[in-house]
């Protein structure tokens, strides 16, 4: 039966987050649509786990797994997403809106001769047809898209969809797929790790991030442990990655990363419209400034005018009760 | 060596956004436009592999209306040697657009194709990955830092606190995201240089659209925020109510 692919995302044999957020909004959408949604497994040691996406009430899995798969770059991913795809004559194919996924769903949509809509934050199913709705222009803008033909290929925001848990016994289903030789063309060939583990600012819940006002990167411990003490991970502001004060994976806005955390904090960030562009579709905002009149006020859910230096470690004080 | 960039007109990033009348597309009256800031970033990387490497040619291509002349030119006193101007003024999706440049760009026979990691207008991140399927090459995805030698790319990018590094022999598309490189700020003679080097226009090419936009709309204003207070006195109440009211933590 035609149905969705849900594509999910392994890393280190366990699954990102946005996977099952991916394969949750797949089932409720293939509900509305009356059909049945599919979840994609594929790497190499994956079969054990594929299972557990029953727990997001998916009944359908296929699990390709394949030695060559170990640490292998995208295009063999897209080649057995294809072959998948065709096998179950798929309408729809879901993809998490990940760096990754992004890629990936616009190699395989093109083999098709197709292009993914991308990065969707909303999907509706009416009269058997689904629209989408996506941010553009920074989020400054939404647009409602319509898929023309089928195959449709469609990436989804992490963080925006419920991963909602609905104990399902799962059919796990092993497939072989071919490979071409010019898949393997681009290679991973070197993976270091950061000495302490955080996750991505695109999938964290929580987020602090510091600005300008925060004076200099000696600072920016108030910002780590905050951070650490509301179990979040730690931003910034480009002003701040410009002057050097922080890694540019930090950043977070229109030229830096795009996060809609259920909480984002931002500390002595004036609220300038491209730092806005990363953040406004974060659940909650909390502002602290010193100037009552930051724009950054105009986006928050609540706010604090005052000096960060007064604030923030009342604010870790406080975080830290949290935990006991 | 040739490499083509692919570098798009959008609007300028402190654009406040206006739906046109058609509820389709935004109001560009007034609309500043300039080169999409990873496209930027993108010659930036191939003025960089031809002032390290001999016998190195760039060609920057973009589609969009007549004006994108202004950001070619941009490209151009970055250090592009020539143009290429696929003139048309619809909007268009991601895999017609990328058909078109990819009939441009299959003319010039590169050894490396970059292109931004996503334009800040649509957002999509997807033009590059399908040129690169369309031309039938490799894709690097989100390049935060690249190196060439030895007909080989290097690329590296950090995910979920993880540096991953990708090679790939040449030819391949790469798209490019912030690193530690920034784009150069063009000097005057630079600019005035550029207005010499050669722009070519050409027609796109027409294909089917795939997907289609039903409508364009402001997102919803933020309601109900307030301050909580004032100073640290203010802290316990906020976090009260991020318990209580907004049960987020
Ligand atoms: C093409 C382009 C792309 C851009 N992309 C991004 C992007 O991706 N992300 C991004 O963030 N920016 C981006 N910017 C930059 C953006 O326009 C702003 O310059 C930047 O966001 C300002 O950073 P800031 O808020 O940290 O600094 P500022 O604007 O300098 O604000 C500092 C704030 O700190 C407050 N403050 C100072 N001292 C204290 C104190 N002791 N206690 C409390 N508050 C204090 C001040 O009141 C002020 O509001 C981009 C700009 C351009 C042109
Ligand atoms: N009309 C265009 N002309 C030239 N390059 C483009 C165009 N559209 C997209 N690109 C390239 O593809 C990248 C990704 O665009 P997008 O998929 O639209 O986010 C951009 O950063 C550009 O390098």
């Amino acid at each position: 039966m035609p149905g969705i692919l849900a594509i999910t995302e392994v890393k280190e044999n366990s699954f990102r987050k946005a996977s099952f957020e991916v394969v949750s909004e797949a089932v409720r959408c293939a509900q509305n649509l009356g059909t049945e949604a599919t979840a994609v497994v594929i790497g190499s040691g994956v079969e054990a786990i594929a299972k557990d996406l029953g727990k997001y009430g998916v009944k359908n899995v296929v699990v390709v797994d394949d030695a060559k798969l170990e640490n292998a770059y995208t295009p063999p991913l897209a080649e057995a997403i294809e072959q998948i795809a065709k096998a179950k004559e798929s309408d729809y194919v879901f993809f998490p809106a990940t760096l990754q996924g992004k890629a990936l769903s616009a190699i395989t949509a093109a083999r098709f001769q197709r292009a993914a809509v991308s990065d969707c934050t909303e999907t509706h199913c009416d009269g058997g047809e689904l629209t989408l709705k996506r941010p553009v222009y920074a989020g400054k803008a939404l647009e409602t898209v319509k898929p023309l033909q089928k195959p449709a290929f469609v990436s989804l925001r992490p963080n925006v969809f419920a991963a909602e848990e609905a104990a399902t016994e799962a059919q796990v289903e092993k497939m072989d797929v071919s490979f071409s030789d010019k898949a393997f063309l681009a290679k991973i060939t070197d993976i270091k790790k950061a000495e302490e583990q955080k996750p991505d600012l695109t999938e964290a819940a929580i987020i602090v991030s510091g600005g300008r006002g925060m004076k200099g990167p000696e600072n920016f411990n108030l910002i780590e442990d905050l951070a650490s003490a509301l179990g979040g991970v730690n931003g910034a502001s480009r002003a701040v990655v410009d002057a050097g004060w922080r890694p540019h994976n930090e950043q977070v806005g229109q030229t830096g990363k795009t996060v809609s955390p259920q909480l984002y904090v931002a500390c002595a960030i004036s609220g300038a419209i491209q730092h806005l562009a990363g953040m406004r579709t974060s659940k909650v905002i909390v502002a602290i400034n010193k100037d009552a009149d930051a724009p950054i006020f105009q986006v928050a859910d609540y706010g604090i005018v005052g000096d960060v230096f007064e604030v923030l470690p009342a604010m870790i004080e406080e975080g830290k009760k949290l935990d006991s | 060596m040739k490499i083509v960039v692919c570098v798009k007109q959008v609007p300028d990033t402190a654009t406040k956004i206006k739906v046109g009348a058609d509820a389709k597309t935004i109001d560009s009256d007034g609309v500043e436009y300039v080169i999409s800031p990873y496209d930027e970033l993108a010659v930036e990387h191939a003025v960089r592999i031809k002032e390290n490497n001999d016998d190195v040619e760039i060609v920057a291509v973009s589609m969009g209306s007549a004006d994108s002349d202004k950001i070619l030119r941009h490209a151009l006193a970055m250090g592009a040697d020539r143009g290429i101007l696929i003139e048309n003024d619809n909007s268009c999706d991601s895999f017609v657009t990328a058909q078109s440049l990819a009939n441009a760009i299959k003319e010039e026979n590169p050894d490396l194709v970059l292109c931004g990691v996503k334009a800040v207008d649509d957002d999509c991140s997807q033009v590059g990955g399908i040129l690169a399927t369309l031309l039938e090459v490799p894709f690097i995805w989100s390049a935060a830092e690249l190196s060439y030698e030895d007909n080989k790319v290097t690329a590296q990018n950090e995910l979920a606190g993880e540096t991953y590094t990708v090679e790939c022999e040449l030819p391949c598309v790469v798209s490019i995201q912030k690193g530690s490189v920034e784009a150069r700020i063009n000097s005057l003679i630079s600019i005035r240089k550029a207005r010499k080097k050669e722009v070519n226009n050409v027609a796109a090419t027409t294909s089917e659209a795939v997907m289609q936009t039903e409508k364009l709309e402001l997102p919803a204003a933020k309601v109900g925020g307030r301050i909580v207070g004032e100073g640290p006195e203010a802290v316990a109440e906020l976090f009260k109510l991020l318990r209580e009211e907004a049960k987020v933590l």
